[in-house]
């Protein structure tokens, strides 16, 4: 059987990681036994140089050049690999991969992504009008797209809240000025709108999906141990909770989800209620966590994409823990060389230069 | 009295607890933990009272105490309604 040749972006293994690697390491454990390279934006993210996954890795522009750029850059890439699979684990490049879905497809390249209208319908800006007609508890919210705006906004839910980017970052605010800091800060790198969202005490807790057109076909769900500064979850374990699986099953099935996503709950300390936070359109960075416990997720989609029986899942180990850490990987100039000058890490066609 | 978020505790020998609902970990005792097995056996505080006087050489108003600390101890977790 032909190994298929599957490609992940999201590289990007930092203190806010993407989940690229993860996904990676969860089909190099796919009966597949896909070939498998990465799509970077930079020289420097990690996964560009984690060899024991990948046998390439490519740069792209950033996904702001639009999807015309990335077409070309996928067809220059297609004539050296011809992919069978390409898996975008960002946020901010499914706009352009849904758009040339069908070049892509037309290539032989499959991808299991959501429709442009249910990638918006979960976006935080528009998550609250989406699901108004539903049982599903939200925290207060208001989109500004101005600085005059965030007075209102502020008055009308209170301190403490939550500044956030329309495709990440959040900060906690305990006043207007930090508000108006963290909007300029936010607006600077994110543009605009920018979300304010009432604070909510208590404990973060997490699914990893995936949906078939609605379906839930697997889903973890984890409970945060230990976070980054920046709010990352840098330990979890695995829980068990009906109701988070419950509630994500209907909220899937509601907004017509497909692909892999991510649901992040809080459950309010002083009343128990859960409310959805966000709804993230791609595998979370702890994805891995997810296979480890029994639901190769990532192996799912691709078999999804290639129109294989996908694996059903009923169950997972509850109780298997998380802990990421940083290592410091040594690279040969020579890779550095490659990624610059050519973009790529490896040449296909003199593969020993760049050793 | 609800023994339900009990029942589905991990429960080791050396007195490690770990939530599977939650996610939360805990250190008990030996003595909490013997109380939490037999509360999870639905046995009434008599009957935990009398194996506690049967396992352990200590009086019984201690083992009460022991018995009303670790009640208090359980509902301030959210383990016992």
């Amino acid at each position: 059987m032909k190994r298929p040749l599957i490609a992940v972006s999201g590289m990007n293994a930092v203190d806010s990681p993407g989940p690229g690697v993860p996904v990676l390491r969860s089909l190099k454990e796919s009966d597949l036994h896909p070939r498998l390279i990465g799509f970077a934006y930079g020289t420097l993210e990690p996964g560009n140089f984690m060899t024991d996954f990948l046998e390439n890795s490519f740069l792209f522009p950033y996904p702001n050049a639009g999807p015309g750029v990335l077409l070309d850059r996928i067809k220059k890439i297609h004539s050296d690999y011809q992919m069978d699979v390409i898996i975008p684990t960002l946020d901010s490049e499914l706009d352009n991969y849904i758009a040339i879905e069908h070049e892509l497809d037309q290539m032989g390249i499959k991808m299991v992504l959501p429709g442009k209208k249910e990638l918006h319908t979960r976006d935080k800006t528009y998550l609250s009008e989406s699901l108004k007609d539903t049982e599903v508890l939200l925290p207060e919210t208001r989109t500004i797209q101005d600085i005059a705006s965030l007075r209102q906004a502020t008055d009308e839910i209170g301190f403490p809240l939550f500044m956030k980017g329309i495709f990440y970052e959040a900060f906690y605010a305990r006043n207007y000025e930090e508000a108006a800091g963290y909007f300029y800060s936010i607006s600077a790198k994110w543009g605009v709108p920018v979300i304010v969202q009432k604070y909510i005490s208590g404990e973060e807790c997490n699914i990893c999906a995936l949906a078939n057109k609605g379906e839930l076909v697997g889903g973890v769900v984890m409970k945060k141990l230990f976070l980054t500064d920046k709010g990352k979850a840098w330990a979890g374990v695995t829980i068990g909770n009906e109701e988070v699986k419950k509630i994500s099953t209907s909220i899937l099935k509601f907004i017509n989800w497909h692909g892999g996503c991510e649901l992040e709950f809080i459950i309010e300390s002083k009343t128990g209620k859960m409310y959805l936070l966000e709804i993230n359109p791609r595998f979370p960075a702890w994805v891995y966590l997810a296979t480890a416990s029994g639901q190769n997720l990532p192996d799912a989609l691709v078999k999804m994409a290639l129109g294989k029986s996908i694996p059903s899942f009923s169950s997972y180990e509850v109780g298997k823990v998380f802990v990421r850490h940083s290592w410091d990987e040594i690279i040969p100039m020579k890779q550095i060389e490659a990624l610059t000058v050519y973009g790529q890490l490896v040449d296909p066609k003199k593969e020993s230069s760049y050793e | 009295m609800s023994i339900g978020s009990l029942k589905n505790l991990a429960l080791s020998d050396n007195g490690f607890v770990f939530d599977p609902t939650t996610g939360n970990t805990f250190i008990f005792n030996e003595t909490a933990l013997t109380i939490v097995r037999c509360l999870i056996q639905e046995k009434s505080k008599e009957e935990i009272i009398r194996f506690l006087l049967e396992e352990y050489e200590v009086g019984a108003e201690e083992l009460e105490r022991d018995y009303s600390d670790t009640m208090i101890h359980l509902k301030e977790l959210g383990l016992y309604q």
